[in-house]
């Protein structure tokens, strides 16, 4: 019972005992084809000697009359005594002429013949019966024996043959079953090893190319994935718990020493002030890793709209143009005005402000930031560029990481965040950003691909 | 005013209670949202501060309850999330302004203060008035001490807000919120840059400076004394 019951419980058992059950079927109805097709094409084969062994005594009796046909019978009968062929000439009175059965209840076309004498007394056979000229009657016939016994032969044939196929889709059923369970099983150890904890581990995949192997490779895409999007978080949890440190230190040694100060009941304001700016930068980078947090969930998604980006645009250099003219900074912007664009207007503008921020904060005081919104194809680009000392290119992928900050920048305020939120946002909008060159400085562009037209697919 | 705060922080609501106190306002606290819901619903209040999560009946469900019944006092609403989709759902719901936890107190008094003297939204004043300084606000025009003034679209727009909330201290962010509809912090001293323009415009020259400002808070434009 355990041995039929277990196989069912696994889907390669399962798959196992379909494989055959279909093998039985198949080869049944093969077989059955063979038999049916055999046993009446070699009735009809009978028939065709009968007939044509009836046609050629018909002829001899229309030649020689009923005398001749009877001596022609007589002659066959007398050279064959095992009475493979039987004959029977009754005359228009039905009174025995010649033959080597006894007349039953002759009629004419094919019947069923008693034999009653020879080696197949008992035996039944094939008969035909053919009216002749002046009332007489003519019965051919020939034993079935032999064609029963073809049946028999063909039937064993198929029996044996069946049997052998049963075994064989059994054995085939098991053997596949095997392998799938095999290779599921060592899909299993690996992801077992995973859920333990051992990121690096893969599942075994061959190069075959099978869909085992195609799961294998999916699965592994992801694991791989998972691998390195945890090793980013790792990253960050210790880049906020680094960044973090520094002023909570900060605050900590302010606090000692004002609660000196609260001994001797002499507090500067100062230093409490102090302490609530350091709490607030503490605060600002909670804020800003939430916010991204959220612009990568993607549920900001949800509430996009149509927005005029060249008009947001504007606004935000309107707000930031007069800090730039306060420190004589030249600050160029040449918008393309009506560019419009599916999204989230107060993100793109905390992106454009953060690059414009982050080239004011980068570069020497005078040097020129430019503005730049234009529709290039079919995409909106919009550029920052700043005449700055630039980003080294192998720093350019680096700085978009959040709290990545180059150690020229480490004395300039800013939590680190601004370029991580502005990929947020990027990515979140479809949009592409690419840092290049500027020779001296650095360009920042952020390409949005408009819908509608000639729009490439596959960006997410 | 007499004001309600409903917070499941006892702390929180100590603190906010504390300072309303001391600014003069009569504070009733609520740690729980059914007790703010049973307070909000049966006392008369001038003001409710209403933190967003609680536990039970959050203050979405206090605010759409009392909102339903009949009741228009002004609500601030508290939270810690400062994400779009949730401001939106809290001023749908029927909150009259709403205020990112953490957040300085100085800031929550600004907003307390400019919920209750927003004036009614029928028969607004045409013409604002601190002092001698006097705008127009159909012809777009500002004058002080009889001379006109020309300024940006943007001045003009900080101006309005300022006056309209004379004698209230406007913060920063609700500066940014309301002149430039900017619901981040930028690192740029964006509102300082333009108060110091403005103040060029209309204070350099004539003497008694209008627009002031409060250490900490923000600023604030009232006649001299």
């Amino acid at each position: 019972m355990g041995l039929l019951v277990a196989p069912i419980r696994t889907s390669a058992g399962r798959a196992g005992l379909l494989h055959a059950g279909l093998t039985l079927l198949a080869s049944l109805a093969i077989l059955g084809t063979v038999y049916v097709v055999t046993t009446v094409y070699e009735r009809r084969a009978a028939q065709d000697g009968i007939a044509t062994e009836a046609r050629s005594l018909v002829m001899t009796e229309a030649e020689g009359g009923l005398a001749a046909l009877a001596r022609q019978i007589n002659s066959h009968v007398a050279s064959d005594p095992a009475g493979s062929t039987v004959y029977l000439l009754l005359d228009r009175d039905r009174r025995v002429l010649a033959g080597n059965v006894a007349p039953g209840a002759p009629t004419t076309g094919w019947q069923t013949l008693v034999l009653d004498r020879g080696e197949h007394a008992g035996d039944t056979a094939l008969g035909l019966g053919v009216a002749l000229p002046g009332g007489a009657l003519l019965l051919i016939g020939r034993p079935q024996g032999q064609l029963e016994e073809l049946e028999e032969t063909i039937m064993r044939a198929i029996l044996i043959a069946g049997a052998v196929a049963v075994l064989l889709s059994i054995l085939g059923g098991v053997l596949l079953g095997r392998s799938v369970q095999r290779r599921a099983a060592g899909m299993n150890a690996a992801l077992a090893a995973v859920a333990e904890g051992d990121l690096a581990r893969r599942l075994p995949a061959r190069a075959r190319g099978d869909e085992f192997d195609a799961l294998a490779g999916a699965v592994n895409a992801t694991l791989a994935r998972l691998q390195a999007a945890l090793a980013r978080l790792n990253q960050v949890t210790g880049d906020i718990a680094h960044d973090l440190r520094t002023p909570l230190a900060r605050m900590r040694q302010r606090l000692e020493r004002a609660a000196r100060g609260a001994a001797t009941g002499q507090v500067p304001r100062e230093v409490v002030d102090r302490a609530v700016g350091d709490i607030d930068e503490v605060l600002r980078v909670f804020a800003a890793l939430l916010r991204i947090a959220q612009i990568e969930s993607g549920e900001r998604r949800a509430s996009f709209a149509e927005v005029d980006l060249s008009a947001a645009l504007a606004d935000v250099v309107d707000a930031l143009a007069p800090t730039a003219e306060d420190a004589g900074r030249s600050f160029p912007v040449a918008i393309t005005p009506g560019l419009r664009l599916r999204g989230d207007r107060e993100l793109l503008q905390q992106a454009f402000v953060n690059l414009i921020e982050n080239a004011f904060r980068h570069t020497p005081a005078q040097a020129e930031v430019r503005v730049t919104l234009a529709r290039e194809g079919d995409a909106i680009v919009g550029s920052v560029t700043d005449r700055g000392v630039g980003i080294p290119p192998a720093d350019r992928e680096r700085v978009l990481r959040p709290f990545v900050r180059l150690d020229e920048s480490r004395s300039t305020p800013g939590t680190g965040l601004g370029l991580a939120l502005v990929r947020a946002v990027a990515d979140l909008h479809g949009a592409e950003l690419t840092l290049a060159n500027h020779a001296p400085g650095l360009s920042v562009r952020l390409r949005f691909p408009v819908q509608g037209r000639s729009r490439s697919g596959g960006i997410t | 005013m007499k004001i309600l705060v409903v917070d499941d922080d006892k702390e929180t609501a100590d603190y906010v209670a504390q300072g309303l106190t001391e600014a003069g306002h009569v504070v009733d606290k609520a740690l729980t949202g059914k007790e703010g819901l049973f307070l909000a619903a049966g006392e008369t209040y001038d003001m409710i501060v209403l933190d967003r999560m609680l536990p039970g009946l959050d203050g979405i469900g206090i605010l759409r309850t009392i909102r339903t019944a009949g009741v228009g006092t002004p609500v601030l609403m508290l939270t810690t999330r400062g994400g779009v989709a949730d401001r939106v759902s809290g001023l749908d719901a029927g909150a009259d302004d709403y205020l990112v936890k953490p957040f300085a107190f100085a800031e929550l008094m600004a907003r307390v203060n400019a919920l209750a003297r927003r004036p009614p939204v029928s028969g607004e004043a045409t013409v604002l008035r601190v002092a001698d300084l006097e705008m127009d606000l159909i012809r777009r025009t500002v004058v002080r001490a009889g001379q006109r003034i020309e300024l940006q679209p943007r001045e003009f727009r900080l101006l309005e807000y300022l006056m309209r909330h004379a004698d209230e201290v406007v913060t920063r962010t609700m500066l940014l919120e309301a002149v430039w509809d900017f619901h981040f912090d930028p690192q740029t001293n964006v509102v300082e840059t333009h108060i110091s323009r403005l103040r060029g415009k209309i204070d350099r020259g004539f003497g008694a400076e209008l627009i002031q400002t409060v250490r900490g808070a923000g600023y604030v434009i009232r006649a001299p004394v």
